[in-house]
Parts: C-alpha cells; structure tokens; sequence
C-alpha cells in the first residue's frame, strides 16, 4: 500500500471526484425544507456536476417533506428550472442519510439514501450555468403539504469547470 | 509507448481506481463461518470504487454465499447491506478467484466469479458520513468454509476532509 502525503491524496480525490465544496448546516427548524427554494451553492460559468447530495447531520422529525434541486441564472436571466425532480418523503431522515442527485436526465427524481451511511454514487453526470454567467444552485421544497420542524442538512459538490475560470462556491 | 516510472504508474492507478487497501489472507474457517466480520475500517465518508475478496489459496467444497455490509459506531448505524447474498457461491474457490461488490443501486447481489481472474467491475458507492467511524464488513451464509485463505481489497477515494480507510487484517 501506497503511503502518500495528504495534499497527495486531496489531489487524487479531486482528479476523480472534481472539487469538492461544502456548504455548513442547514438546520431545518428555520432555513431549510419549508415549502421554498434555498440557495447552496453558487455557480460562476459553466460546471459539470460530478456529484451533488445532501447528507442529514441531525435527525429529521416526522413530517412529509420532499426534495429537489434546481438551477436559476441571474446574467444571463433564467428563471428557477428542476435539476431533478421531487424525492421521496424525508420524514424521519436519519443522521447519514443522503438527498442525491442522480443527474443525467433533467427529470430524474432525486433519491434518498435507503441506509445511513451508504449511498449509490451518482450515476449521471449534468451540466449547469452559461459561460460567463452567474447563477444558483437551490434546494427546493416547494413539492409537498409540509414543512420539516426540526433536523439538519450538510450539502456537497464536487464539480469540475467546463468554460474558462468556471467555479462554485458554497452560499451558507 | 510512453515508458513511464513505477511511481508514475502507481499514481495513474490511485488517480484512476482510488487508493488501495489489502487485508492480509485471511483463513476462511475463521472469516467465512457464518458470523459477521469486519475487514476495513472506515474514517470520515469515502467514494468506494472497487471492493473485492480474492482467494489466495483453495476454499473447501462448501456453498458459501458472501455479501458486504457497512456498520458505524459514529454515529451509531446498525450494520446494513451494501449487497445482497452473492449470486454464485464460493465453494472449492481456486486463487484467482473474486467475490465482488457490483455497487450501484444498494443492496445489489455480490458476484461470484465463474472462473478465476476474470470479474465484473463495481459501479461507485459512497460509503461513511463527514466525521462517521464504520467499518465495512462481510457476512457469510448457506454453509461455512473448511480452508482456504481470502484477500479482502478496497480502493477509494476520501469524499470529507481526511476521510481513510485501513485494513482491520
């Protein structure tokens, strides 16, 4: 086995995975999963999304809620469009479990982790922004008759740049 | 045809498959007796690419299946499947021949090779939380194993900062 230095083994990840970057918490009880879109990330220029998932760092409480990511472009203007579509059910969403984008197909629905802990990679790859444009990744909750009272969510994107200078950055 | 250095190639391999992890042969009376039993310990979340056992001498005639599962002790998450019961059995198991996590959707069948040295890939799985102790593990059924020892390898690629795994043989 192979023992490499960290910087060594953050730049393996990265050449497979592109960059990663990471959002902090959400917290449920005021931010996130009450019946509207939350920006997470921002995206300047054109990004293919390697990977895109929320992970519950708190347990969720019961209640109905689903889940989607979508894209809006403020220059040039393009207004709110599904990612994905809605997931299933969050309620109850255990510490680990995951809300992925599967990509690919624009209306491909958004999955939950059926186990804490483990998670099928992506399967598909998408492209998102305009070169030389500005716009937002969200998380939209706007699907389902309920908000979720109390849990958190960390998100992460790993992506690689698509047009000159292309890159994401995390919103909160 | 390019001729590139050994440490060159070693780094195409970890750029393209992810860092790789053995066990040591492991004795399959002991590893492939039915009872859960884990292999690789896992530190933070990490992207599996690959995850496979590979018989390095002759198992008994016995029908073992073999799936994989993952456990965590931070935060506390009972052991589930990342695979079903394998579909082929290890039985008189030649070396050379692989059990293999398929990946993909969760709890697909682990695959038995037919022969030995030829195997299907894995389609990624992400595996462990931001900050998560878990360990990956095997658990064997149908019949236990007599003989024989297996390697147990893992490449991966860290998906939260600092995320590793090492061989629990």
């Amino acid at each position: 086995m192979r023992n490499y230095a960290n910087s060594t083994v953050e730049v393996i990840e990265a050449m497979q995975n592109g960059l990663r970057v990471e959002t902090g918490i959400a917290v449920c009880t005021t931010t996130i999963f009450k019946q509207t879109s939350v920006p997470i990330f921002n995206v300047y220029g054109v990004i293919r999304i390697e990977a895109l998932f929320g992970e519950a760092t708190t347990v969720f409480s019961a209640d109905a809620a689903v889940g989607r990511y979508t894209f809006t472009s403020t220059t040039p203007v393009i207004a709110e469009a599904n990612m994905s579509v809605d997931s299933g059910s969050v309620s109850g969403l255990t510490k680990g479990s995951r809300l992925t984008l599967q990509g690919d197909l624009v209306g491909t629905a958004t999955v939950i982790t059926a186990t804490a802990g483990i998670s099928l990679w992506p399967l598909g790859k998408m492209i998102v922004g305009v070169n030389g444009g500005i716009g937002k990744i969200s998380l939209n909750n706007d699907g389902a008759a309920a908000t979720v009272a109390t849990g958190a969510m960390q998100f992460v994107l790993c992506y690689t740049p698509l047009s000159d200078g292309a890159y994401a950055t995390k919103i909160f | 045809m390019k001729n590139y250095s050994q440490s060159t190639q070693d780094l195409v391999s970890d750029v393209r498959n992810g860092i790789e992890v053995e066990t040591t042969a492991m004795a399959n009376a002991t590893y492939m007796a039915q009872t859960q039993q884990e292999i690789f310990n896992v530190f933070g979340r990490i992207k599996v690419n690959i995850l496979y056992g590979e018989a390095v001498t002759d198992g008994s005639a016995n029908a073992t299946t073999l799936k994989f599962n993952f456990t965590s002790t931070t935060p506390v998450i009972a052991v589930a499947n990342m695979t079903a019961a394998s579909v082929g059995v290890w039985t008189s198991a030649v070396p050379g021949t692989r059990v293999v996590c398929l990946g993909g959707a969760v709890a697909t069948a682990a695959l038995v090779d037919a022969g030995p040295g030829i195997s299907g890939a894995m389609t990624p799985m992400i595996i462990g939380t931001v900050g998560g102790i878990g360990t990956i593990g095997i658990l064997t059924a149908a019949a236990s194993q007599a003989s024989g020892t297996t390697k147990f390898v893992i490449d991966y690629v860290p998906l939260s900062d600092g995320a590793y795994v090492t061989a629990a043989h």
